[in-house]
């Protein structure tokens, strides 16, 4: 008889957009939420990144105070050297370090990075890895029993009010999510 | 810390490696990627001592050529840009005479006779060289790695200096390492670098044209050489030097002419034009920005990452759109 399989626990890590964003439209608590079950990563750059943001949106510091997710540093040869590759097929600006630091993250952990940035999921994609943006994100969470419809379109409506963009409505968002096949 | 950290006692992380590489103004991955040991370089003489001005611009050059290295590696390990054979030349070159013929001799290979060089970074690209044109003091750069040849060009001063400067790397590549060459072991330094700049002459302005153009009469005329200087696109000086050694200039007009380059109205009363710039909106090679341009389109690089590599020569509005419009959730 064979022992029944361990559950394996999802490994995401979040990028800037994705936390500073939740932070700015006052729904970090329900992003953690959302993500109990998981085991959050993000990295040093991201929190460096989101530390400069907090200069013009205090509320950034929300997410600095956080304990819910781990900190990856990138700190032995092997991470940076990955991180460094990252960097030359992203790009160096700011933001574009925070998504490279990312995306060496995941890929070191075999997990999900999580951004917006269509530009930087279309390239982590074609080095195969395994990346979502907000949407999958609220989608598998009403799919889940998580978060309703209503709910997940109201967050969708208050992320947009802050400036994310994403490719539909609160109201759109159940539609867009079965057109997808999240729902 | 470096010490440290290559000593294998300091670790960093990639926030310290941002910082570092920010602080001296390279790329991230600049500081983990291995250097060539022998780059040449075109500028004033530079001495031992590390703390000089001419040393620290040598030393900020160095850093760009090793960057574009880099750059190109980068855009060959991606499958999106293969490096043509590189033109060397298949005897010693130990003399500017023979510098000279192996400027004509690179023509020829390029199935070029005696026409003006319309791009110069073109031209070196097809003999195997990439060349780079950047903000950087100084003048001129350039390595070998493997079967990698490349160097970078400064864009201060006046584009006519670039050119000579593009073409003298190109010597660099096509004459050989210069501390293997037979050269290097006998000649000084500025010696060398005088037989490169003989090279360079050549290659920009071939001797033969300067006695063509001059024709029965003893000596070319001014116009005539503001003409010639403007269509091969080259410096007053150089003109003024390749005339004198072609024979068609007398000492004494070189003395005179070499007083006041040629204005805009000359020019415009020589040939009805001024000469347009080579090497100032073009930055990178054609076949480099091409490579670049199927890497982004391939989904290799971001769009923010293509613009870095173009270094100018486009900005992400000049990207087609759609490419990064939303993909599937």
């Amino acid at each position: 008889m064979t022992e029944p399989a361990a559950a394996v626990t999802p490994v995401w890590v979040l990028d800037a957009m994705c936390l500073s964003h939740f932070a700015r439209a006052e729904r970090l608590d329900v992003l953690r939420d959302l993500l109990v079950d998981k085991e959050c990563w993000t990295t040093q750059v991201v929190l460096e990144e989101l530390r400069q943001g907090a200069a013009v949106h205090p509320v950034l510091s929300d997410v600095l105070a956080g304990d819910w997710f781990k900190v990856a540093h990138l700190d032995t040869l092997d991470e940076v050297r990955l991180f460094a590759i990252w960097v030359s097929r992203i790009g160096s600006g700011e933001r574009d370090l925070g998504e490279a630091s990312v995306f060496a993250a995941a890929e070191l952990r075999s997990a999900t990075a999580i951004t917006d940035d269509q530009g930087a999921v279309r390239v982590a994609r074609t080095y195969g890895l395994d990346v979502h943006g907000t949407i999958w994100l609220l989608a598998g969470a009403c799919r889940d029993g998580k978060l309703s419809e209503p709910a997940a379109g109201s967050i969708v409506d208050a992320l947009r009010v802050t400036g994310l963009r994403l490719p539909c409505t609160g109201a759109e968002l159940p539609g867009y999510a079965r057109l997808h096949g999240l729902l | 810390m470096i010490v440290k950290i290559e000593s294998g006692n300091r670790r960093i992380d990639a926030m310290e490696l941002v910082r570092l590489s920010s602080a001296l103004q390279v790329p991230v991955d600049f500081l983990l990627r291995s250097t060539p040991l022998v780059l040449s370089r075109r500028t004033g003489v530079v001495t031992e001592e590390a703390d000089t001005e001419v040393a620290r611009e040598a030393g900020r050059l160095d850093l760009a050529l090793v960057a574009w290295l880099h750059e190109v590696q980068q855009l060959i390990e991606l499958g999106v840009l293969q490096p043509g054979p590189l033109l060397r030349a298949e005897t010693p070159v130990n003399s500017q005479t023979a510098a000279r013929e192996l400027a004509l001799w690179v023509r020829k290979q390029l199935g070029m006779d005696l026409e003006a060089i319309d791009s110069l970074a073109e031209m070196c690209e097809r003999a195997g060289q990439y060349v780079l044109v950047t903000h950087v003091r100084g003048e001129g750069a350039s390595v070998v790695e493997g079967d990698v040849a490349v160097a970078v060009v400064s864009l201060e001063g006046d584009p006519g200096r670039r050119r000579a400067t593009a073409a003298h790397e190109l010597g660099h590549l096509v004459v050989g390492d210069e501390y293997s060459s037979d050269l290097g072991v006998h000649a000084s330094r500025a010696d060398r670098e005088a037989l490169l700049d003989a090279f360079a002459a050549e290659l920009l302005l071939p001797s033969q044209v300067l006695t063509e153009e001059r024709g029965a009469a003893e000596a070319i005329s001014r116009d005539q050489l503001i003409g010639l200087a403007a269509r091969y696109r080259i410096s007053w000086s150089l003109a003024l030097r390749q005339a004198a050694h072609a024979g068609v200039l007398s000492a004494q007009a070189r003395r005179d002419w070499g007083r006041s380059a040629p204005t805009r109205s000359e020019f415009m009363e020589a040939v009805g034009w001024a000469p347009q710039p080579d090497l100032e909106a073009v930055r990178v090679p054609p076949r480099y920005a091409h490579a670049v341009m199927e890497a982004w389109r391939r989904g290799l690089l971001t769009a923010a990452r293509a613009v870095e590599l173009m270094h100018g020569q486009i900005t992400a509005a000049d990207l087609p759109a759609g490419a990064e419009a939303y993909l599937a959730p």
